[in-house]
C-alpha cells in the first residue's frame, strides 16, 4: 500500500497536476463559498471540461472541486448566516451567533481545521479500506453486484427526500432513462422512437448539468424575480481576525472533531447519502453527547465543528463505494462516475488492477488538495468576504453559457444541450413539489448495472430467482435494502399519523 | 368538481404525467423484437416493464392520497405555483440557444444568448454588452484555444 502511495505521490508532483489541483482548489472554494451555488453543480459543468485532460488530471480537478467547494460553503454559513452549500446549512446554527458575539475569524479557523480532519480521516479509511474492499469484490459475480446496486438504489430512495414516494418515483424515473438506447445484453435498440439520435443512449452529462446546474440558474432567476422575497444582506464586511486556532482550542474540540470525521466517512461510504445528511447527523451526535446541550444554537463551538468535519468526512467516504464496487457513494461521486465511464474506465474491484497508477494518484491528490483547501481557507478567508458581494447576475449568464458548451461538448451534439435544457427545466418543477434530483441520477447510473447483472444472473440459473437467495452476499445486501424499504414505510407512516389532520 | 380540483393541484398532473410516461413504456415494449430475447428468457422489454409497472403503482398511489386530500380539504389556493416571468422568457431564450447554435454557431449564439439573458435580469445595455462579449470571447478562448475542445460552428457562419 506505502509503495503505490509514493508512487502516486511522485506522479502528483508534476507541474501541470499541482498547478490544476490549485486553481481547481480556489475555484471549487468560491463557487461553494458563492450561496446557491453547490458543489454538484460545479462538478457537473467541470465534467465536460474535464474530458479534454487526461483521465488522471479530469479526476484530480473533479475530486479537488470537490473538497473544496463543501469546505468553501462554511464561511458564507458562519458569516452571513447563508449557507453556500445544503451540507453547510447546518454551520449557520452555531456558527452565525459566534460572528454576531464578534468570534467570526475563531469560527471560520476552527470550521476550516475541523473540516480538514474530517478529510483526513476519510482519506486514511479510503486508502487502506479501498483495496481490501477490492480485493474482496473481485470474486463477486452478477448476482452480488445485482444485489449491492439493489441496495445502494434502495438507499437513495429512501435517505434523499422528504417523501418515500416520491424518492421512488425519481429513482424509477432515472432508471427507465437509461433504459433508452441500445438494451445491453441483446443489443436491440428500445424506445429509440426510431431516431438515430437516441440510439446511443441518454449521455449522463447533459442530464447531470440539466438537473444540478440549469435548474439551479432557473431557481437563482425565480428568487431573482420575486421581489417579495428581500434577501437580508447583513453588513459583515469588515476585516476578520483570529483566524488561526489556539492549541487549546485544537486539543479541547479533536475528540468532537474526529468522532464527527468517523460518523460522516461512514455515511459517506453509504450509497446514496451525502454531506448535508453527515452534517446534521453529526451535529445531532454532538448536541446528544454534549455536557451543556442548551447552548447549541447560540455559538457552541461543538456544533460548529461536528457538522463540518462530518460534511468533509463523507468526500473520502464516498469515493469508497465508487471506486471499489463502482457505486456512487453521493451525487457528486455520480458525476464522477459517470466521468470515468466516459474515459473508458469501469470503476469497481478491476480498477485498482487496470489502472492503479490512476488510482494511486488520486488518493495522493485528494491529500495535497485538503492540504491546499486548509492553506486557502485559512489564508484568503478576508479575500472571500470581497468576492461575496459579486452580485449574482453577474454569474448566472456565465453558468448559462458554460452549461450549453460543456453539454454541446460530450458528443459535439446540439441534441444534449436540448437534453439538458429538458431536464434543466423539468428538474426544476420537480424540486419545486419535493422531487430529487439525486435520486434520479443514482437511479440512471445503477440502472444498467442492475438490469445487467440482473439478467445476467437470471441467464446463469436458466431464469430462475432463487439464484439471490442461494449466494449469501446477495442475501445479505437484499435483506438490507428490504429493511430499508420497511422502515421507511414504518417510518413515513409513523409520521402520517402524527401530523394533525387539516379538516 | 373534485375532478376540476385535481386538475389544478400540480402533484396530481405530475402523477398523470408519470402514468403517462408508463404507458409510453408499455407500449413501447410491445414491440415483438424487445419481447423475445436473443441470449435468455427474458428480453429487452422485461426490465423496463418491471420499472414502468413501479412507476404506474406509485403514481396511482400519489393519485389516491391527492384524491382523498382534495376530497377532504377545501383547498382555496392549489399548490400550483407559479411561474415568475422573467423565468418564463428565461425558458423561452434557453429553448432557443440550441437552434441559434446550429445556425449561428457558438459565437453568435454567445453574444445573442448572453446579451438577452442579462436584459431579463435586468442589467444595463452597457453591462449586457460587456458581459455577452467578455463571456463569449472568454470561453472560445478557453475551450477552442486553450483546451482544444471543439465548439459549434453553425450552418451560416
Amino acid at each position: 500500500m506505502m509503495s503505490g502511495l509514493l508512487e502516486g505521490f511522485s506522479n502528483f508532483f508534476s507541474f501541470n497536476l499541482v498547478i490544476l489541483a490549485m486553481i481547481s482548489v480556489l475555484g471549487g472554494y468560491i463557487v461553494g463559498f458563492l450561496p446557491g451555488l453547490s458543489a454538484t453543480m460545479a462538478v457537473a459543468i467541470l465534467v465536460p471540461l474535464s474530458f479534454s485532460l487526461s483521465a488522471e488530471q479530469g479526476l484530480l480537478i473533479l475530486a479537488a472541486v470537490f473538497i473544496s467547494a463543501v469546505q468553501g460553503g462554511s464561511v458564507s454559513a458562519i458569516l452571513w448566516n447563508t449557507p453556500g452549500t445544503p451540507a453547510s446549512a447546518a454551520l449557520c446554527f452555531d456558527g452565525y451567533p459566534m460572528t454576531k458575539i464578534g468570534q467570526a475569524g475563531r469560527a471560520i479557523g476552527l470550521s476550516q481545521i475541523s473540516s480538514f480532519i474530517g478529510l483526513m480521516v476519510s482519506w486514511l479509511f479510503l486508502i487502506t479500506l479501498s483495496p481490501v474492499i477490492a480485493k474482496v469484490a473481485l470474486k463477486f459475480g452478477a448476482p452480488e453486484y445485482f444485489s449491492i446496486a439493489i441496495f445502494g438504489i434502495s438507499v437513495v430512495a429512501i435517505l434523499c427526500s422528504d417523501s418515500l414516494i416520491k424518492g421512488c418515483l425519481s429513482a424509477i424515473l432515472g432508471v427507465l432513462t437509461a433504459t433508452i438506447g441500445m438494451d445491453p445484453i441483446d443489443g436491440i435498440p428500445r424506445f429509440t422512437m426510431d431516431t438515430v439520435l437516441l440510439m446511443g443512449g441518454i449521455s449522463y452529462v447533459p442530464v447531470l448539468i440539466g438537473l444540478f446546474a440549469m435548474s439551479e440558474i432557473f431557481r437563482n432567476v425565480a428568487i431573482m424575480a420575486d421581489e417579495s422575497n428581500t434577501m437580508a444582506v447583513i453588513s459583515n464586511s469588515g476585516k476578520i481576525t483570529n483566524i488561526i486556532p489556539t492549541f487549546a482550542d485544537l486539543k479541547k474540540y479533536l475528540p468532537n472533531m474526529l468522532r464527527s470525521s468517523l460518523i460522516g466517512t461512514f455515511i459517506g461510504a453509504l450509497p446514496g447519502t451525502g454531506a448535508d445528511i453527515a452534517a446534521f447527523v453529526s451535529y445531532g451526535e454532538a448536541k446528544r453527547w454534549s455536557k451543556d446541550p442548551d447552548s447549541f444554537g447560540k455559538g457552541n463551538i461543538y456544533g460548529l465543528t461536528a457538522p463540518q468535519a462530518g460534511a468533509n468526512g463523507v468526500c473520502g467516504g464516498a469515493f469508497i463505494p465508487m471506486l471499489t464496487l463502482g457505486i456512487p457513494g453521493d451525487a457528486v461521486t455520480a458525476i464522477i462516475l459517470g466521468a470515468l465511464i466516459i474515459w473508458g474506465l469501469q470503476p469497481g474491484p478491476n480498477l485498482f488492477l487496470e489502472s492503479s497508477k490512476l488510482v494511486n494518484t488520486l488518493f495522493a491528490g485528494f491529500f495535497v488538495a485538503s492540504v491546499m483547501t486548509l492553506i486557502v481557507g485559512l489564508g484568503l478567508a478576508n479575500f472571500f468576504v470581497r468576492i461575496e458581494k459579486l452580485p449574482k447576475k453577474y454569474l448566472l449568464p456565465c453558468i448559462f453559457l458554460l452549461c450549453c458548451v460543456g453539454s454541446y461538448s460530450i458528443q459535439n451534439s446540439v441534441f444534449d444541450v436540448f437534453i439538458a435544457i429538458f431536464f434543466g427545466i423539468t428538474g426544476y418543477y420537480l424540486t419545486n413539489y419535493g422531487y430529487n434530483g439525486c435520486p434520479f441520477v443514482l437511479g440512471m447510473i445503477l440502472g444498467p448495472i442492475i438490469e445487467q447483472n440482473l439478467r445476467r444472473s437470471l441467464i446463469m440459473s436458466n431464469g430462475s430467482p432463487f439464484i439471490f437467495a442461494s449466494r449469501p452476499i446477495c442475501v445479505i445486501f437484499l435483506g438490507i435494502a428490504v429493511l430499508s424499504f420497511i422502515s421507511a414505510i414504518f417510518k413515513q407512516f409513523k409520521k402520517n399519523r402524527k401530523a394533525v389532520p387539516v379538516i | 368538481m373534485l375532478f376540476h380540483k385535481m386538475t389544478k393541484d400540480a402533484e396530481s398532473v405530475i402523477a398523470v404525467c408519470f402514468i403517462f410516461i408508463s404507458a409510453l413504456y408499455f407500449i413501447g415494449g410491445q414491440n415483438p423484437l424487445l419481447k423475445k430475447s436473443l441470449t435468455g428468457i427474458y428480453g429487452p422489454a422485461f426490465y423496463p416493464n418491471i420499472f414502468a409497472s413501479l412507476l404506474l403503482v406509485l403514481s396511482i398511489l400519489i393519485l389516491v392520497k391527492r384524491y382523498k386530500k382534495c376530497s377532504a380539504v377545501d383547498l382555496q389556493e392549489q399548490n400550483m405555483c407559479k411561474t415568475p416571468k422573467k423565468l418564463i422568457f428565461i425558458f423561452c431564450l434557453t429553448i432557443c440557444c440550441p437552434i441559434l447554435m446550429s445556425y449561428g454557431g457558438f459565437i453568435l449564439m454567445g453574444l445573442v444568448s448572453i446579451f438577452i439573458f442579462c436584459k431579463i435580469l435586468s442589467l444595463s445595455t452597457k453591462e449586457a454588452i460587456l458581459l455577452s462579449v467578455g463571456l463569449t470571447c472568454g470561453v472560445y478562448m478557453l475551450f477552442d484555444a486553450l483546451l482544444k475542445v471543439q465548439l459549434p460552428n453553425g450552418i451560416l457562419f
